[in-house]
Order: C-alpha cells, then structure tokens, then sequence
C-alpha cells in the first residue's frame, strides 16, 4: 500500500527541499563566517594615528599606536622627514603607546617616526584664514567584518589635501569587542598615515556602564583631564576661520535617568563653547545621533538640539546614526546625515519635508571651507555625485548657493 | 528627477534586494521537486495544495508589487537622483526581472476569475498603504510599515481568495442539489509553456546567481553595473538592441527573400 502524502509531499516538498535551500545559502553562510574569521584573526597592530581630542590642533597632537605586545615607547619628531630628532622615549612596556606633542607650530608639516617602526605625518591648524577641506563620513561598523568601509577608506586614501577626516560615530560594531576596532584601523591603514583623525562618540562606540572599559576610550581618552567637564568625550577645537563643536550625543534623547552622561552639563558645554565661537566665520556641530531625516525622527532632540544650532547661527550640523547619506533644512540650518561608511543600509524611507538630497550606500563626504563659503561634495564608491552644494556666508549665518548632484 | 518628494514612502533596493534573494532561493530549491513546475500539465486537487499554492502565489504577487515599486520610485521617479545610478541599476534591473516574473507567475499565465479578482484585491491594498495611507500618516515606524504593507497584502489577498472559493464552492453544490448546470471557474486563457519557456528553471538559476553576487557585492559597497560606466552601459545596450534589430530584419529579408524565389519557381512551373 502507497503510504499516504501529506499535503506539503503532495506539493512536491519533501525534506530534501529545506537541505537544498540551506545548501544554496551555503554562499552567503560561506561569505558571513569568513570575513568574521578573517576580524577575528586580527592582532591589534594599529595606528600610529593622530588625534587631538581636547588638545588645540595648531599646536598639540597626539600620536597613539598599538602593538600586540608591551613594548617600550619611542617616538621620533621633525619637519623634515629625512630628519628627524628622537622626540620621547619611555621604557616602560606597554601595548597602547600615546604620546602628546605640544609646542607645535601653527600651519606645519610634521613628520614622526614611531617605535613600532611606521612613519607618518600630520599638518598643524594654521592660526589665520585659509581654506582647507575635511573629510567625513559616519557609521563604519561592521558587523561580522561586512561592510563597505574598505570602500570609504580607499576614497579617503584618494582624496588628496585634507586637513582631517571625521567618523560621526560608531566607529566599530561593538565597544568591547577588540576585532571589531582591529579591522577599522586596519582597514584606515591607507589614510592614517598622513591625515589626523577627529572621532565623535556614537552608540556602538560606548558602553556607559563601563566607559573606561570601552574601546573609545581606549584609543581616545577622555577630552578633558581637569575642570567642570572632566572625564567627558565632547572636546571643540579651531582650526583656520572654522569652530568644530565635537557633541557627545550618541544614546539617547532623554534628559535624565539613563546613567549616560549629564545632559545638563553637556548642554551648558555647547552653549559655551558656541557663544565663545561667535568670532569665527563658520561653526560645525558634529555629534551621532540623528535628529531628523527620512527614516527615523528624534522629537525629543529635535526640540533640543534645534533651538541651540539657530540661537548660536551654526553653520551646519553634522551627524549620522541612520545608514544613509541625507541633506535637510530646518528653520534655516542645514543638517547633513552621513550614514554611508561602512555598515548595512538602511532599507525603508517616507521622506520628511525637509530633505533636500537623499542616497542609499555608499558615501564619503568633503567639505571645502574658504573665506566666505562652504562647498560639500558627496561622492559614491566610485567617485560620482551624490550631492554637491554650496553654503555662502549671509551675516552670522548661511544660505545655499547651488544644490543637487 | 523629481527629487525626494515629502511623504513618499518605499522600500529602498537594498533591502528588497534581500527580500527577493531569500524568497528567490525557495522557489530554486523548490523548483525541481514541484512536480508542476516541471510539467504544466499537471493539475493539483488535493485541496490543502491548492490553498498553499494560492498562498504562495499570493505572497509572489504581494513581493512582485513592492520590487516594481522599488523600481518606479528609484527609476522613474529618481529618489536617489541619478549621480550614482550605476551603484544601484543592476539590483534594479534584476527586482523589476523578478517583480514581472513573480506578478506574471501568479496572476496571468493561466488566470481563473478568481485568481484576477484577488490580484484586483491585491493591488488595491498595496496601492492604497503605499501611496495614500502611510505617506498621510504621522510617527510611521517604517520596518513595521514595510512589514504590515506585506502582511495586510496577504491578508487580503488570502481572504479574498477564500470567500470567492467558499462562494463558488457552495453555488457548484446548488447548482449540483438542484440538477442545473453549473459554470466552472476555468482559466480564462493559458500561457504556462510559453512562461515555462522564458523563464525556465535555467533562466531562474541565472537571475539567483545573480541576485547571489549583487547580494554579496552590495554589501562590499559595489554592485553588478557598478564597474560599468553609464555610456558604457547605454552603449551595451544600445548595441544590443542594434544587434537585435538587426537580426530581425536579416530574417525577415531572407524570409521574403524565399518566398519571392519560391514564388518565382511557381511562375517559371506554369510557364
């Protein structure tokens, strides 16, 4: 007797079917585990790098690197690279080797040797006017080790005469996971070299239960050692005409009761620090967390946030935290969403009114500051257009020029 | 380019991308063994295949809907603009492949009146979710949206189904109780050779490979045209179409071109 089919066999569905649907997933399986075994297999080798967290970028520096053993800390100085002079030396055997440069001067190559044997260099922040152009982008994290940031890195590495290049936060996946942070360094490895880094916090970058356990810190420090704002992330820093205002908004939007960091304060921070900037032609606001864009809207920062970019005429404000590259105006301030650096975009979109320019993968941004103007430039992995506009300079604030790819 | 248009709402390539590959995959690892698809011919009966079949072909049509629009909002109505389109062109052109085969696949090769009044059902939910009810609506979790765009599609569509077979089924028993002839929901036309043709299980196992490599590529920050220029690309097809064009009016100078010599050795005959 014919045993009897059950409706799925009658269909022609038999186990056999699911084994052939997971051997034709086997690619992809293939493709996630490898590149989470290649992070995994990392050493953390990384940097030198330069980064000036809380230190006035004319005159200071830092210039950190790892070495997957303690070894003692070298680090030899100059503006000539064929000269150069033993600049600190530290016997003490350590893996995270940081040594801060002061005394610099303003608008000049400095070359460095460091004892992990890798060469590099760095321009100081010119004191006058001048133009310079920064490079930026955001959400580098890469979960599994998957993500397009090798992409944004090589643009980067192409992109010739920046004065430093920005992650708006979530630098890596997660804040205690070492493989992660391995593979961002290693994967900027073609940039580090010649361009300074300025690292705004985000959500995966930090664990505020544990924040000195986290890797931020680990490889930036806190911005402030003394004083009212000790033992925070958010740091400003002038460099030519320009005030860039480094936020450290990267978890939420509630005022109080998350054990992150004190809104208040940081909030008596910002107005500060814009109120002292009033003198110069441009303020950038960077920080993580979205406020608005065609994914996801942040009322609460919105209502926040908004009042303190019009009450202090910023020029742009700057964050990322959604995985895609967006333009907005609210209330006559332009904001720029940066979300294409490296982790998996964002999938679905009702656009807000006020988006001005809208894109999906991707993305690596260029700022140009002259005398009277900012000019941005959003280019693809391949160097088309995404975005292109112009912010001319209208009394204390701007108005766009031009716009759209 | 009309450029973002507020309140328009969509799911973007990527992940419809993601949702065609997964749901491509099935219907791969199904194919061989799907006894219909490998014999048209083959008519299903028991009644709990023919309701995962229509379940099936509902959830086809709902996804074949999304990736058209994936494709009309980002094509035609160039959301994105167009300064990148090489990135994203051949995920599209493979979502607008897929949407037509999944929408022919499940309302037009061989329709019955209840199959079309349930795509008519169908397409009146997604259209109105997608361009009336969440462009209107305020604080829209838009993962949540995608998901109940899906969903409710189904549910219609399931329930439609349903009610129109129950319908059917208890007019066949009184038409059969009073002994008067009873009108069969029969298709009203028949293409599943010509369909089987285009879209053979070769064809299928090319578009998954490719969805495979523009799926792995996407998330390397590349794409299947994204090495391509865009003249290059227009002049590819461009050259494509020539060659067509070409080839068919080759044949059709060689058709004529018989025929005028096998008419011309019927006149010599009767000379």
């Amino acid at each position: 007797m014919t045993p009897r089919k059950t409706p799925l066999q009658a269909f022609g569905f038999h186990l056999r079917n699911l084994g052939i649907f997971l051997l034709l997933l086997a690619p992809v399986f293939t493709y996630i585990l490898a590149n989470n075994a290649y992070t995994n297999s990392l050493v953390a080798r990384n940097g030198p790098y330069v980064h000036f967290n809380g230190l006035d970028p004319s005159s200071e520096a830092y210039v950190t690197w790892e070495t997957p053993d303690p070894e003692a800390t070298s680090l030899s100085l100059g503006t000539t690279p064929g000269a150069l002079a033993p600049h600190v030396t530290n016997a003490t055997p350590v893996t995270l080797h940081r040594v801060k440069l002061q005394g610099l001067t303003p608008d000049t190559v400095y070359h460095y040797q460091a004892s992990n044997g890798r060469t590099g260099s760095f321009k100081t922040a010119p004191l006058v006017t001048r133009d310079f152009s920064i490079g930026l982008f955001s959400d580098s994290q890469q979960l599994w080790g998957i993500g397009h940031y090798e992409v944004i890195s090589s643009l980067i590495a192409a992109d010739r005469d920046i004065a430093f290049v920005s992650c708006v936060g979530d630098i890596a996946q997660e804040p205690d996971v070492q493989p992660y942070w391995n593979l961002f360094w290693q994967q900027s490895e073609p940039w580090f070299p010649r361009v300074p880094f300025v690292p705004v916090i985000g959500n995966h970058d930090i664990d505020y239960a544990n924040a000195t356990g986290s890797r931020y810190y680990k490889y930036f420090g806190f911005s402030y050692d003394n004083g009212p704002y000790n033992n925070t992330f958010y740091y400003t820093f002038n460099w030519s005409h320009v005030q860039f205002v480094i936020a450290e908004i990267s978890t939420t939007g509630t005022i109080t009761g998350n054990g992150d960091i004190d809104i208040t304060l940081h909030d008596t921070w910002l107005n500060e620090t814009l109120a002292n900037g009033q003198d110069k032609a441009f303020r950038i606001v960077m920080f993580h967390r979205n406020l608005m864009t065609s994914t996801t809207t942040d009322q609460r920062l919105v209502d926040r946030i908004t009042p303190i970019a019009e009450r202090y005429n910023v020029s742009l404000v700057i964050f990322g935290h959604n995985h895609h590259y967006e333009r907005l105006l609210y209330n006559d301030v332009r904001y720029l969403c940066l979300g294409g650096g490296g982790g998996m975009q964002d999938g679905a979109f009702r656009i807000i009114p006020e988006c001005e320019a809208l894109n999906v993968g991707p993305s690596y941004t260029r700022l140009t500051f002259s005398a009277d103007r900012i000019h941005g430039n959003t280019i693809s992995e391949r160097g088309d257009a995404i975005d292109t506009f112009t912010l001319v300079k209208d009394g204390s604030r701007v108005v766009l020029l031009g716009g759209g790819a | 380019m009309t450029g973002p248009v507020p309140g328009l709402f969509f799911v973007g390539h990527l992940y419809a991308h993601v949702i065609a590959f997964l749901f491509f995959t099935g219907i791969i690892a199904g194919h061989g063994w799907a006894e219909k698809a490998r014999d048209p011919a083959i008519r299903y009966t028991c009644p709990a295949v023919v309701g995962l079949r229509a379940f099936l072909f509902i959830c086809a049509t709902t996804l074949g809907l999304l990736f058209l629009d994936t494709v009309y909002k980002q094509l035609v109505l160039g959301v994105f603009g167009y300064g990148n389109v090489m990135h994203w062109l051949g995920m599209v052109v493979l979502l607008a492949t897929i949407g037509i085969e999944f929408i022919v696949a499940a309302a037009f090769v061989a329709p019955t009146r209840k199959a079309l009044v349930t795509f008519g059902a169908v397409v009146a939910t997604f259209t109105y979710l997608m361009q009336f009810h969440f462009p209107a609506a305020t604080d829209v979790d838009l993962e949540r949206a995608m998901l109940l765009v899906l969903g409710a599609c189904i549910v219609v569509g399931v329930t439609v189904q349903g009610i129109l077979a129950a319908a059917h089924g208890i007019y066949i028993k009184v038409a059969t109780s009073r002994r008067v002839e009873s009108r069969r929901d029969t298709p009203l036309w028949d293409i599943q050779h010509a369909f089987k043709r285009a879209f053979s299980f070769k064809a299928n196992l090319v578009l998954w490979v490719l969805l495979l490599v523009e799926f792995v590529l996407s998330f390397e920050g590349w794409g299947l045209l994204a090495w391509l220029s865009l003249d290059a690309f227009l002049g590819a097809v461009a050259g494509i179409a020539g060659g067509i064009l070409t080839f068919a009016l080759l044949s059709r100078w060689r058709a004529n071109r018989k025929l005028v010599d096998e008419l011309r050795g019927q006149l010599g005959r009767r000379a």
